[in-house]
């Protein structure tokens, strides 16, 4: 069996502070693995047996590698970057493009295709299901849980009015919306033999994409304008290191 | 001449009013005929278990009826069977004028699949120039598999939508609420899906009957659902409170049971942050924040949150924000009316008892 | 200026991480430079105040006024020499502060010390850091400073002291006194400081500072001193820091390793060994397996605690150490692998991880052993033992001498009946001894076994406090270090410096007024 997990790599958001004018400091927050899509990894990885291979992918600039290589380090088996000048820009129409053009011609083989729920830097989770569409695949969003059951497999989705259990054909695309905060940590001796793998990059061409499937020109929307929107407010200090003072005064605020 | 799509001539079709060859099916990208909305109906069972429409989609429709004045077509898709029927005056009297209803006893049941292949069936053939669904979990994952079918923009999560002729400007927070981006998509229908609670739920405006359309689906992928469980609605929507007394990493763990009754005598909820999401303590369907929940109570109660961008993105419609937290300088005081520098569990735990 | 007096009974200002309460008569509450002199001037006695984090009632007033420097908070400015690039910060910046500054590369945004300086730190791809690495991030620098802080990069870095530029001191005249490093030293063993009246001569103590080990335990000192540092880890005896300059050390990537060792004996022979390889890592740190065990029965109450992976069953002890993320690190580990193959272990029985999010965890992980005792005792406080208290060790001594005192800590504590668990600066001789308490019973024999300890690490040539510092709880040490005499050495110095005993009075060495607790 073969399992694709799609990753992507963020700056680290918890640590993205804003600053007096609204503007957002960046400098400094380091690039890392997405949670979500680590727990999509931690599914991929927890299923897989003896002999099943796990694909960690990912779309983005040459920096992005580094997600990979934290992928492979955890356990993935092999890795690819798509990443090709002509992806910028790209909206979840163009990015389900590339990602299901990949999937097509290098996984068309694969077992399940999993995402993470969303990603922590803006992106809400639409990708999984526009790749699923593409390839004309079934989807599975909001699984918290995916077991084996016999070939096939089992998924709980929390939709969060109700919790079902579906299961899930092979082929399927899988987004995973629940891990372990307790994330893996590799071995000293997997580090050492993942410095020896390579990443293998494709590009636009490696994809058999046109021009205009991907990137800017292949998205169906644009940004026509962004405004930072910090509301500076009164934000008056109150001393409240007696408690009962201060419970007195939000007394007479409510 | 054979095929009438072509202008130029150069196609070779005998078929009349076929498809080029080669060309399996064709949506009409910026052709003037593109007009009107259509809005995903999104139903929910309440606590007795009938059927309703869910707010959402009443706020959509309002916010339809005031960008556009009620001049064009709007169309609403509705999946189930005959236990719909009693919904129709209501859908009429909040503004859709055609309703198909994709009738189908099996489809009571979501499946995105087959959700998705009716609902891109129903916009080729009415043509919006808007299609619109809730960003509810559902509308996300049905959203987008429709967007793909038709090849067309989709934004996510909007927060604000503007009409300028017929283009749609959809404007949604990014990087946690401190960018609004206005986004336009290039092509027709311009898809969105909007988060809920951002528009008021209007009173419904007119009286009498609108055109019902039963459409037979096609599509046999259904999901193989093995179980199901409702989950008890505890009643509790924080989207809905007026007052929110919400926790985070600075609470601990004995203070929950004070600010749950707390808000009992305030008539409030409890909301929390992502980081007692993640220790377990509450459900997600607690957590204020961009992977949570947008929240727009009157007054915002923050008791040891110290407000990382991802949750201030969740209450930029709150009323009253008043911070309790030990550091006057955390992230939340720069949303915050009032920052009370103390212990917040202290606070939280005197607050209680003197009501 | 603000100023609070009718102090409530729990408030804030009169404890700190010891939990030990003290009592004060006001509060100031300091803007600047000229408030600290003018509270200086009027009051009698002052106990200087920054995040309260010591863990030796440093902090803890005993009557006075408490002066707080909490509104000193700013990084001042950037500035590089011969040196290195440093920053000048006010005294309440904390290190988390710094390190925050650091990693925002915010020198652009802070007034230059020296012109270019701050262009030259934002072009450069590699970064800083601050090496010295407390486990209390909310600490300020100036109690840091003051207190000659330390953590687990010491092993390679040293102390704060190594990395403290310049010191702006308001005296105990009122007067200020702004020294660089190499402006001002002493000549032998008397330093001349300049006051407002003139320049006073201070006769500097004559005992040899045990500088062979990490030492906090008394004044430091020696022959041709600079001025400097004579107020770094002076507990404040001599003064108020309002400003300071510290060196960054030009950062390199790090992984932080965690290795598994089937037994306590095994790690730390590893530990013993770790030179020999040829490998410098960056600091090297123990858990033994009392340790792994209390965070094995965390985890069992709350799965997410420590938010790493479970410890492997078959793991009876640990090493966890940092190494430099370079083109040497294959052969790094390919050089201790058979070391740890020799004490059991493998690298397959390992964690490792470099994100920085990452190395954060292998942070909370070392230090969530004290921090599971420390919540522990804090129970034992509220319910059945109001008056007890944490009972760690911080001892230091030479690395030769280490097995000598492992061997004591075991035999010591077990004959007094006590449990306890060994963690933390093996790599410095200088692990922590977490004595587990069950009641005051416990406590009244772990505070008697506490001194034996104490006496015998000096014997071998340590130290009784190696990087909490003396504050009020520890002055009895200084005397079985140094003697009666030198006790009087340390109290002429701090007569010749603050005649009427304006600062911090009962720090170090008590001086006449005594301290009732």
């Amino acid at each position: 069996m073969r399992f694709v997990v799609f990753v992507k790599q963020v700056p680290d958001t918890t640590l993205i502070e804003v600053d007096e004018n609204g503007n957002l400091r960046r400098a400094g927050v380091p690039s890392i693995l997405d949670p979500c899509s680590e727990h999509a990894m931690e599914t991929a990885l927890g299923l897989r047996s003896e002999g099943d291979v796990v694909t960690a992918v990912t779309m983005g600039p040459p920096q992005a590698e580094s997600a990979l290589r934290r992928c492979l380090e955890i356990g993935a088996d092999e890795a690819f970057l798509l990443s090709d000048r002509a992806f910028a820009g790209a909206d979840v129409r163009a990015t389900a493009r590339a990602l299901s053009a990949f999937v097509e011609r290098f996984a068309g083989d694969a077992t399940l295709l999993l995402f993470g729920r969303q990603a922590s830097d803006g992106d809400t989770g639409q990708v999984p299901a526009e790749v699923a569409e593409m390839l004309g695949r079934e989807q599975f969003c909001y699984s918290t849980k995916v077991e084996r059951a016999g070939d096939a497999f089992r998924c709980t989705q929390d939709y969060g009015d109700e919790i079902r259990v579906c299961s899930v054909p092979s082929g399927s695309v899988v987004s995973v919306s629940e891990g372990d905060v307790n994330r893996r940590l590799p071995s000293i001796e997997r580090f050492m033999a993942v410095r020896n793998m390579t990443v293998t990059v494709l590009g636009r061409i490696d994809l058999g994409l046109g021009n205009f499937s991907v990137g800017m020109n292949g998205s169906r929307t644009r940004i026509v304008e962004s405004r930072n929107v910090r509301s500076v407010r009164s934000g008056t200090v109150i001393d409240g290191s007696d408690p009962v003072g201060a419970a007195a005064h939000l007394r007479e605020v409510l | 001449m054979g095929c009438e799509s072509c202008t130029d001539g150069s196609c070779q079709s005998e078929e009349k009013g076929g498809l080029p060859p080669g060309m399996l099916q064709r949506y009409r990208l910026g052709v003037d005929r593109s007009d009107g909305f259509l809005v995903w109906i999104e139903t929910e069972r309440d606590a007795e278990g009938n059927i309703r429409v869910c707010d959402h989609v009443k706020e959509l429709l309002g916010k339809i009826r005031q960008m556009d004045g009620g001049r064009s077509r709007v169309w609403g898709v509705i999946f189930g069977h005959l236990e719909l029927k009693p919904l129709y005056p209501e859908l009429y009297a909040h503004g859709v004028d055609t309703l198909y209803e994709v009738h189908d006893r099996v489809l009571s049941t979501f499946h995105p699949e087959a959700y998705a292949d009716n609902l891109a069936q129903i916009i080729v053939r009415t043509e919006p120039a808007v299609v619109l669904f809730g960003a509810t979990p559902r509308g996300r994952e049905l959203a987008p598999r429709v967007a793909a079918r038709l090849d067309a923009g989709l934004t996510a999560d909007c927060t604000e939508l503007a009409l300028s002729d017929r283009d749609l400007l959809m404007t949604r927070p990014a990087f946690g609420g401190n960018v609004m981006a206005t986004i336009r998509c290039t092509s027709f229908p311009q898809m969105a899906t909007v988060r809920p609670g951002v528009f008021p739920v209007p009173e419904p405006f007119r009286e009498g009957k609108g055109t019902v359309i039963y459409w037979q689906s096609t599509c046999r992928i259904l999901k193989d659902i093995i179980s199901s469980e409702i989950k008890r609605d505890s009643g509790e929507d924080i989207t809905k409170a007026r007052i929110l007394i919400s926790l985070g990493a600075g609470v601990k763990r004995e203070s929950i049971s004070v600010a749950e009754s707390l808000a009992r005598k305030l008539g409030g909820t409890v909301s929390c942050s992502r980081k007692l999401v993640e220790k377990g303590w509450f459900n997600q369907s607690r957590q204020v924040g961009q992977s949570g929940k947008t929240v727009a109570p009157d007054l915002y109660l923050a008791f040891g949150i110290s407000g990382a961008v991802q949750h201030l993105a969740g209450i930029g419609l709150a009323g009253r924000v008043i911070a309790i937290n030990r550091d006057a300088n955390a992230g939340i005081s720069e949303v915050a009316d009032e920052i009370v520098v103390g212990d917040a569990n202290a606070i939280l735990r005197e607050l209680e008892r003197s009501l | 200026m603000m100023r609070i007096s009718d102090l409530p009974e729990d408030s804030p200002y009169t404890i700190d991480e010891c939990k030990i309460r003290g009592h004060a008569d006001e509060v100031v509450i300091v803007e600047n430079e000229e408030d600290i002199i003018e509270t200086v001037r009027t009051s009698g006695r002052i106990t200087i105040s920054g995040m309260r984090t010591g863990m030796c009632g440093g902090s803890v007033p005993y009557g006075g006024t408490v002066l707080s420097l909490e509104r000193l908070d700013r990084v001042l400015g950037v500035g590089e020499d011969e040196r290195g690039f440093f920053v000048r910060v006010q005294p309440c910046v904390t290190v988390r502060q710094l390190n925050d500054f650091i990693r925002r590369r915010g020198y652009l945004s802070v007034p230059f010390v020296t012109e270019g300086a701050a262009e030259r730190m934002s072009s450069d791809p590699d970064g800083f850091f601050y090496p010295v690495d407390p486990t209390e991030l909310n600490g300020s620098l100036g109690g840091n400073i003051a207190s000659n802080a330390s953590g687990s990069r010491t092993f390679k870095y040293g102390p704060t002291r190594n990395w403290v530029r310049r010191v702006r001191v308001v005296l105990s005249d009122g007067s200020v006194l702004d020294v660089t490093r190499g402006e001002l030293r002493a000549e032998g063993r008397i330093i001349r400081i300049p006051f407002a009246d003139g320049i006073r001569e201070i006769p500097l103590p004559t005992y040899d500072y045990n500088m062979a080990v990490k030492n906090t335990t008394g004044l430091f000192v020696e022959d041709g001193m600079d001025a400097v540092d004579l107020f770094v880890g002076s507990e404040g005896m001599f003064g108020v820091i309002v400003e300071a300059d510290l060196y960054l050390a030009s950062a390199h990537p790090l992984i932080s390793n965690i290795v598994f060792l089937p037994n306590d004996g095994d790690a730390y022979s590893l530990s013993k060994d770790f030179r020999s390889s040829g490998v410098v890592p960056e600091f090297l740190e123990f858990f033994d397996s009392g340790s792994l065990d209390l965070i094995r029965s965390s985890r069992r109450d709350d799965p997410r605690f420590t938010e790493m992976p479970d410890i492997p069953d078959t793991a009876g002890s640990a090493l966890f150490f940092d190494l430099p993320m370079d083109d040497d690190l294959c052969s790094s580990y390919a050089r201790l692998e058979p070391l740890i193959r020799r004490y059991g272990g493998s690298l397959a029985d390992s964690w490792c991880g470099h994100e920085l999010k990452d190395r954060q965890r292998f942070f909370s992980f070392r230090h969530s052993v004290p921090q599971t005792i420390f919540e522990y005792v804090a129970r034992l406080k509220g319910s059945s033992a109001p008056r007890i208290n944490k009972m760690g060790t911080d001892m230091s001594v030479p690395l030769d001498r280490l097995d000598e005192m492992m061997a004591f800590y075991d035999s010591k504590i077990k004959e007094y009946g006590l449990e306890y668990v060994i963690f933390g600066h093996i790599g410095n001789g200088h692990p922590h001894v977490e004595i587990i308490l069950k009641d005051m019973d416990d406590y009244a024999k772990a505070k008697a076994c506490y001194v034996e300890l104490a006496r015998r690490a000096i014997e071998l040539g340590g130290s009784p406090s190696a990087e909490h510092g003396i504050g009020k709880l520890k002055v009895d040490y200084v005397t079985m270090m140094y003697g009666e005499d030198g006790v009087e050495e340390i109290r002429a110095v701090k007569r010749a410096m603050d005649p009427e005993n304006i600062f911090n009075d009962g720090n170090v060495v008590t001086m006449g007024r005594g301290v009732t607790e």
